[in-house]
Formats: C-alpha cells, sequence, structure tokens
C-alpha cells in the first residue's frame, strides 16, 4: 500500500445515522489510514462531486447507500459517472437491498461492486475488512 | 238434353272453382290482413298493397296515404345505397332477400328500425317484389344495451386490473421496505450488543454477558424471519421462465449441494437414473426439490439408519416427483399445517428454522399449477409428493 493511496479519501454516502456509525466503527477496527468523507444524503454527496477539483486528492472508493433521502443513490451513481473526477473511481453500493432490479439498476449505471450490507455485526467488520484489503491493496485503480 | 245436361254440369264445375278461387283469396287475404308483420307488395318500386300491420308500422292511418309511395321514399336516406345494390342483385338473380337489417322513415317522419325480407316477381311484365318487415326497435334497444353494458364492464375490468396493478406495486414497495427499513435497525441491535459486549466486557456482571448473546441471536432470527418472507414475496414477483428440465439432473445437483453432512453421519440417500425430462422453471422445481430433499434431512438425520429415497415418476399427464424418509414422521391431523408459513410441529431447539421450507413448495405449488401432499405415520417417516402436470 503505497502512502499515496493511503492519503486518498474514501467516500461515504450514508443517511441513516446508526449504519454510518457503524460503518465507520468497522472500518475504524480495522486502522484504516484514508480519511473518510461522509455525504448525508444524495443531494450532499451531488453536492460533493460537483465542486470537487484538482486540489482535492483523487478518491480511492465511493461507498453508496441506495436509499437516500432527497436524491437515490441511483441519481448519485449517475452522478458520479458523468463527472470528469469520479468516471473511473471504483463505486461500491453498500445497502440493505438485495432485490435484483436495485442491482441490476446500480450495474446499469456504472458501480463496480454490489454488497448487501450484513445484519450480523462480526460480519459487517468481516465486509469492511474485505473491502479495504480488495480495494486498497488488490485493485489496481486507474491513477488521475 | 244431353247438351243441356252437359253445360249444366260445366256451369257447375265453373261454379265451384270460382268459388274456390274466391275462398282460397279470401284464406290468404285474411292471411294478409291479420299478421302481426307488414307486408307490403311493391310493383315498378311503388308501393301497390300494404297489409294493415304495415300501415299502423309506419304510422300511415289508411292504405290511400301510402299507396303509390316508391321504396325510395320509405327507406331512411342512409340505407338507400345498400338497398339499391340488394334490390338489383334481388331482381337480376330472381332471389329472395333473406333478413336484412336496415332503416324506414314513418310517415310521420319517425325512424323505424325493421328486419325485411323480400321476394321478387313479375306481375303484367313489370318487376314487382313482395316485403316482408317487422319492426325491431326493442330487439334493437336491447342490443344497445348489451352493448353498453359490454363496455361498462371493459371498464370495470380495466378498472379492477388497475387496481391489482396498483396493489402490485404496493406489495412491491412493502417488500422493498421490509428488505431495507426492517433490517437497519436489527443491524443497529446487532451492531450496539457486539459493541456494548467488547468495549465494556469488565463492566458485565453475571448474566450481562448471556443477555447479550441471547439479543444477538434474536437478532439472527428475526433477520432469518425477514429473508424467509423476502423469499416468499419473490415467488409470487417472480416471472417464470420455462424449459425444457432434466429432473433427474436437478435432483442429483440437489443432492449433491445439501447431502454431504448427512451422507458422512451415515444416511443414505438413493435417487433413480432414469432421465426425466418435463417443461417447466428451473428455478421454481429447483426449489421444491432442495426444500423437499432440506426436509427429509432434517427430520431423519436424527434416527439411527436414516434412509431417503428420491423417486420420479413419468404418468401420463403428469409427472410425479416422491421423496420418501424414515424420520420422525407426523400426525396426519397436522397435514395442512406443515404447508402453512412459520407454522412448525416441533419445538426450535430439537429441529431448528423458520419453518418456510414446505410453505415455500405449496406457494410454489399453486404457481406452477402444481399439486404437493404428503403421507405419514408418526415413528416410521413420511412421503411427500409433487406432482406437475405435463404441458403442451
Amino acid at each position: 500500500m503505497s502512502t499515496d493511496l493511503l492519503n486518498r479519501p474514501i467516500i461515504l454516502v450514508e443517511d441513516n445515522p446508526i449504519d454510518l456509525d457503524l460503518t465507520l466503527r468497522a472500518f475504524k477496527g480495522r486502522r484504516l489510514l484514508n480519511p473518510i468523507e461522509v455525504a448525508r444524503d444524495g443531494e450532499e454527496a451531488v453536492t460533493m462531486v460537483n465542486s470537487w477539483d484538482e486540489s482535492n486528492p483523487y478518491p480511492v472508493l465511493v461507498l453508496l447507500d441506495l436509499k437516500l433521502p432527497k436524491i437515490s443513490g441511483i441519481e448519485v451513481l449517475k452522478c458520479m459517472r458523468g463527472n470528469k473526477y469520479f468516471s473511473k473511481i471504483p463505486i461500491v453500493v453498500l445497502t440493505s437491498s438485495s432485490e435484483e432490479r436495485d442491482v441490476k439498476l446500480a450495474y446499469d449505471f456504472g458501480a463496480n461492486s454490489y454488497i448487501v450490507k450484513p445484519v450480523d455485526f462480526d460480519k459487517f467488520i468481516d465486509m469492511a475488512k474485505n473491502i479495504e484489503i480488495y480495494w486498497n491493496v488488490i485493485n489496481k485503480p486507474y491513477k488521475q | 238434353m244431353v247438351r243441356i245436361h252437359g253445360s249444366f254440369q260445366d256451369i257447375t264445375s265453373r261454379k265451384e272453382n270460382e268459388r274456390k278461387i274466391i275462398e282460397g283469396e279470401r284464406k290468404y287475404r285474411n292471411l294478409l290482413e291479420s299478421a302481426p308483420v307488414g307486408i307490403a307488395v311493391y310493383i315498378d318500386e311503388k308501393i301497390a298493397y300494404i297489409n294493415p300491420s304495415g300501415i299502423s308500422m309506419l304510422r300511415a292511418e289508411k292504405a290511400e296515404n301510402i299507396l303509390g309511395k316508391t321504396i325510395w321514399e320509405i327507406l331512411h336516406p342512409v340505407e338507400i345505397a345498400k338497398a339499391k345494390e340488394r334490390l338489383s342483385i334481388m331482381l337480376s338473380g330472381k332471389k329472395g332477400v333473406y333478413p336484412v337489417e336496415t332503416k324506414y322513415i314513418r310517415m310521420d317522419g319517425s325512424e323505424m328500425p325493421v328486419e325485411v325480407t323480400a321476394m321478387p316477381f313479375i306481375y303484367k311484365e313489370m318487376e314487382a317484389f313482395q316485403a316482408v318487415f317487422s319492426d325491431i326497435t326493442e330487439r334493437k334497444k336491447a342490443e344497445f344495451e348489451i352493448k353498453r353494458l359490454n363496455s361498462q364492464l371493459e371498464k370495470k375490468v380495466e378498472k379492477r386490473t388497475n387496481e391489482l396493478l396498483q396493489a402490485n406495486r404496493e406489495l412491491d414497495t412493502f417488500t422493498y421496505s421490509v428488505s431495507h427499513d426492517l433490517k437497519a435497525p436489527l443491524r443497529g441491535i446487532d451492531g450496539y450488543s457486539k459493541i456494548l459486549m467488547e468495549e465494556f466486557e469488565d463492566q458485565l456482571k453475571g448474566e450481562g454477558k448471556y443477555f447479550l448473546k441471547t439479543i444477538r441471536e434474536s437478532v439472527a432470527k428475526m433477520n432469518q424471519l425477514i429473508e424467509d418472507l423476502l423469499v416468499l414475496s419473490r415467488i409470487e414477483r417472480r416471472p417464470f421462465q420455462y424449459a425444457s428440465i432434466d429432473l433427474s439432473k436437478v435432483v442429483k445437483e440437489t443432492v449433491d449441494e445439501l447431502a454431504e453432512e448427512f451422507l458422512e453421519g451415515g444416511g443414505v440417500i438413493k435417487t433413480e437414473n432414469q432421465n426425466v425430462y418435463l417443461r417447466t422453471s428451473l428455478e421454481g422445481i429447483s426449489m421444491v426439490i432442495k426444500n423437499l430433499i432440506e426436509n427429509a434431512i432434517k427430520y431423519s438425520s436424527q434416527e439411527k439408519n436414516p434412509v431417503i429415497e428420491v423417486c420420479i415418476e413419468e404418468k401420463a399427464e403428469s409427472v410425479l416427483i416422491v421423496v420418501k424418509d424414515n424420520g420422525i414422521g407426523f400426525d396426519m391431523k397436522y397435514h395442512d399445517n406443515i404447508f402453512t408459513v412459520f407454522e412448525r410441529l416441533h419445538r426450535a431447539e430439537d429441529y431448528p428454522g423458520t419453518g418456510i421450507g414446505l410453505a415455500i413448495v405449496k406457494k410454489m405449488a399453486d404457481r406452477m399449477k402444481g399439486k404437493v401432499w404428503a403421507e405419514s405415520i408418526p415413528g416410521s417417516g413420511s412421503t411427500f409428493y409433487f406432482e406437475l402436470l405435463k404441458e403442451e
């Protein structure tokens, strides 16, 4: 893991305060060094994407919930894929929904991965560990 | 004398003939005059005779008001073109016109739908025809009413269909929130129980840890129930894709997937090797076979020498899948209960599960228009039957 990669932020789009806290704890438990930038709903996420420029470090990963107030996760996905900074950033959909319709929509609009949030917190921690290892260590991102 | 006699006889016979003719004519005239339908004779397209029913139907009051009028004055203007065509066919072919529906204009100017039969003849070298017509106003009203009711019914069906579609959409939304919204709080309960257990371990006294463990177990149970509900609702919502399926292959694959532990524990599963094909949904039939075998494994694995037999019987019009075990069985008075969702005949400690497996089989049977039933003797095992009709 290069230092450069570790400075790059992970963007977490999550509206539910409990899920947000548990996700942050799960990642903190793995001593992940990447800063985590949080958008608390779809609108915040879209604002964040639209105001991104060269002065910000290139994000390493987006964790995106689908069911969000105001602007849905799919809309956020479309907005990210249409933005020059975000068009090639790995986007992992992290949601409670295991509906096939949602899975299809997510991939149709360019998600790289789809993960159903486990209810069991032990599995949740495992999941965080796997996301970190895969996207930060195993996966080779497009460098910008 | 003889001649006179002869002439006398001649006169008698002529008079007899005339009397017969007059009588015959009177008979026919009576028939015409008393017929409940309108009868008109047209010579050279003009009315030469019309019976009283015809006069009254056309509201002419007396024959003089209508005699001499042409057929084109009687017909409704929109009907004239069609009538001309019929008339020329009739006169050229000397063939009658069998009941046709058309419209007349009565003498008072009102419209009258009629059914007409016409027959051509030659009268003194002029083209003539007779027309028999009846007033079909009532019939037309009834037909119109039927049409109106039908279109009303169609509108009702459309409305109901829309309501059903709406209900389906609501069910979809409901399932969506079941999968999404009901799970979020569960994740909170489980997550914070776990954090409490780890970060405040030294402060938990006595049964504290046990309580937290129980909370987490209850969460897992609740989570399973939600998952099961989702599975059931997907059976209703997902469209089936039909293909020719090798049932024996599905059985073999299912056994390979499920039975490892059972076989290692000394269990035996007998299956037949003959290939039986059926046009059905792979997803549906796999789910049925999987749940029946799972059920058999669950309720026989505690026996000393558990044996499960799976066979597929091909009949003339259907295929029967039979799954037989020598497990604990059940009392036949609970036959219907075992196919009801979340109904269980045993305590969860003895046989874990939410009680959804056979409910899935039943629901799938309903959707696939198949039948599922069981036979059992407590203590000596159960046999489950799943029958599907062969489709063309």
